[in-house]
């Protein structure tokens, strides 16, 4: 659905993004950096607000710059806090869809069903400049979603927002996904990102460090052991085991009940350890593994 | 869409507040009107209202000209909302359109509204009506083309188009004009000094003069300056459309 290969691009002699290739599928995928990584500038390759200088930016097939075809199908909430002021909530949601072609009853229609799906129908009538940070994200998410488009990009659309606004806002996404569209959301923040979805495009520098499924990721980093916590009954025994299998590299006796192993070949390890109990008496209560979240795998990919 | 585009636009260009301080505006041309029907007690009314005509009403042309087309693409790119203007389903040049219509519409109300202060000074609200000419309209109506086009075309290029569009209406356009030689032909004021009928009683250096450009004996040939004018208008409205469609906006001070 979107695609970019070798794309560069350099703000005179500042480099914004580096030689990036990679490919965004339906769903909701997290674009990952810090500030100064290249987010906003994938972004804006992404819906053709600016040009790559080397390397090709494909959106639904074709070039996205200054395409009214490609924005059709694509919804854009940008990081920046700013609209026409004077108009209403509603008024400026109304202008989106007319903007997308709607005729005026058509508008006013899309727009109240986008605003009653963010939660601001009831209060829309309000200039804008009166909108807390909160309701002005919510709006952007209207405006981004009022003429239905395939593709939605929201470049960090979670600030500003109070917990309750999250929770809806993040609703929404997982709706708008389980429709099947593409939705591309920036963030620094990754305790939000990883409540949203499990794909992301990390960038770091402007070099794309990884794409892909957190977990995917993950396995890819072989370099690093994958650490493995295991509750279990008699967990000095387990660790014996494990280590004797070669399956793991080490282990270390957390308490009575529980140890951590790291291992770097997480296929074997997983398919071993049905077979603990049998093999040296130890029942597995539970497991899980803390390299797994996408904190661990965002600091080894940026510390790396 | 251009329709819509255009309508949304004028409403913004002439929101209550903004057409306040231009109706202010106007107010200050009349009683600079007035003044001067008191002070010039040699000329003729019809003279009068030339030297108000080429002396005020042009420069309010260019004012007027230059706020408003700073609206056009400047102001959005400064307050980044231009982003919701180029990132809809609507060709970039019609999107550029409209708001170049919308921008020359509202700048020709305001130049007329100047316009008819300055005949209302001189004449008389009876006479004022009477005394507005056809072609003073066209003129003005070139003029709003013409530097709306250039400010606008400037905006696509400089941040900070407000500054130069305004150096160049009261700085340029001051200046060029009264030079010696050949240099008055790069001055927009030349042309429309050349393409109006109103002209003034002296070549004397008054304060008013400087304003009309009228230190260099020579001018332009009446049809030379309408032609010139309107080609001005096609370009630089044509390069508006091709380069707006073309450009990248981008706020600048955003980091990512």
């Amino acid at each position: 659905m979107i695609s970019l290969t070798g794309v560069s691009r350099w703000y005179g002699q500042v480099i914004g993004l580096n030689d990036v290739t990679c490919e965004i599928q339906p769903g909701v995928t997290a674009l990952l950096g810090q500030n100064g990584a290249g987010k906003t500038t994938l972004m804006r390759l992404v819906t053709g607000q600016l040009r790559p200088t080397t390397g090709e930016v494909n959106v639904l097939g074709v070039d996205p710059f200054a395409n009214p075809e490609v924005y059709r199908r694509m919804g854009y909430c940008p990081d920046s806090d700013s609209f026409p002021e004077h108009l209403s909530g509603r008024e400026f949601v109304v202008r989106m869809a007319r903007l997308a072609g709607f005729d005026a009853s058509g508008a006013r229609a899309e727009a109240e069903k986008r605003l009653v799906q963010v939660g601001m129908a009831e209060r829309a009538d309000r200039k804008l400049k009166g909108y807390s940070k909160g309701m002005r994200q919510r709006i952007k998410l209207a405006q981004a979603m009022v003429h239905d488009p395939d593709i939605i990009l929201l470049d960090e659309p979670l600030n500003g927002l109070d917990p309750v606004g999250r929770r809806h806002f993040m609703d929404v996404l997982r709706a708008l996904a389980a429709e099947g569209k593409t939705i591309i959301v920036s963030s620094h923040v990754l305790f939000e990102v990883e409540q949203m979805t499990r794909s992301i495009v990390l960038l770091h520098h402007g070099r794309l460090l990884a794409s892909g499924d957190v977990s995917q990721i993950r396995a890819l980093i072989d370099r690093h052991p994958h650490r493995v916590r295991i509750e279990a009954t008699r967990p000095m025994d387990l660790a014996a085991w494990l280590v004797s299998t070669g399956v793991v590299s080490g282990a270390q006796v957390l308490g009575e009940d529980r140890l951590e192993v790291q291992t770097r070949n997480t296929d074997q390890f997983y398919s071993a350890l049905p077979s603990a109990e049998s093999e040296c008496g130890s029942s597995i209560i539970g497991f899980d593994s803390p390299d797994n979240s996408m904190e661990a795998v965002y600091q080894y990919l940026v510390a790396r | 869409m251009t329709g819509y585009i255009f309508i949304t636009s004028l409403r913004e260009f002439l929101r209550p507040t903004r057409v306040a301080a231009w109706l202010a505006m106007v107010v200050g041309v009349f009683l600079i009107g007035l003044a001067w029907r008191f002070l010039a007690t040699d000329l003729s009314s019809d003279q009068s209202f030339a030297h108000l005509f080429l002396g005020i009403v042009l420069r309010v042309t260019a004012l007027a000209s230059a706020v408003v087309s700073a609206l056009v693409v400047s102001q959005e790119v400064e307050s980044k909302t231009i982003t919701y203007w180029i990132l809809r389903p609507v060709p970039r040049w019609q999107v550029m359109l409209g708001r170049l219509f919308a921008a020359g519409v509202a700048s020709l109300a305001i130049v007329l509204m100047a316009n008819l202060a300055c005949l209302v000074a001189v004449f008389g609200p009876v006479d004022a009506i009477k005394q507005f000419m056809v072609a003073d309209l066209s003129l003005l109506a070139l003029a709003v083309g013409s530097y709306t086009g250039l400010f606008v075309l400037c905006s696509l290029f400089f941040s900070k188009a407000l500054i130069v569009s305004l150096v160049f209406a009261f700085g340029w356009e001051t200046f060029v004009p009264n030079m010696a030689g050949d240099a008055f032909y790069l001055s927009i004021l030349s042309y429309l000094r050349g393409a109006t009928s109103r002209t003034l009683a002296s070549n004397d250096a008054g304060f008013l003069e400087i304003l009309t450009g009228a230190l260099t004996p020579r001018s332009v040939e009446p049809g030379v300056s309408w032609l010139v004018l309107a080609l001005l208008t096609a370009v630089t409205w044509a390069a508006c459309l091709y380069f707006f469609s073309r450009r990248e906006f981008m706020p600048k001070e955003e980091g990512d």
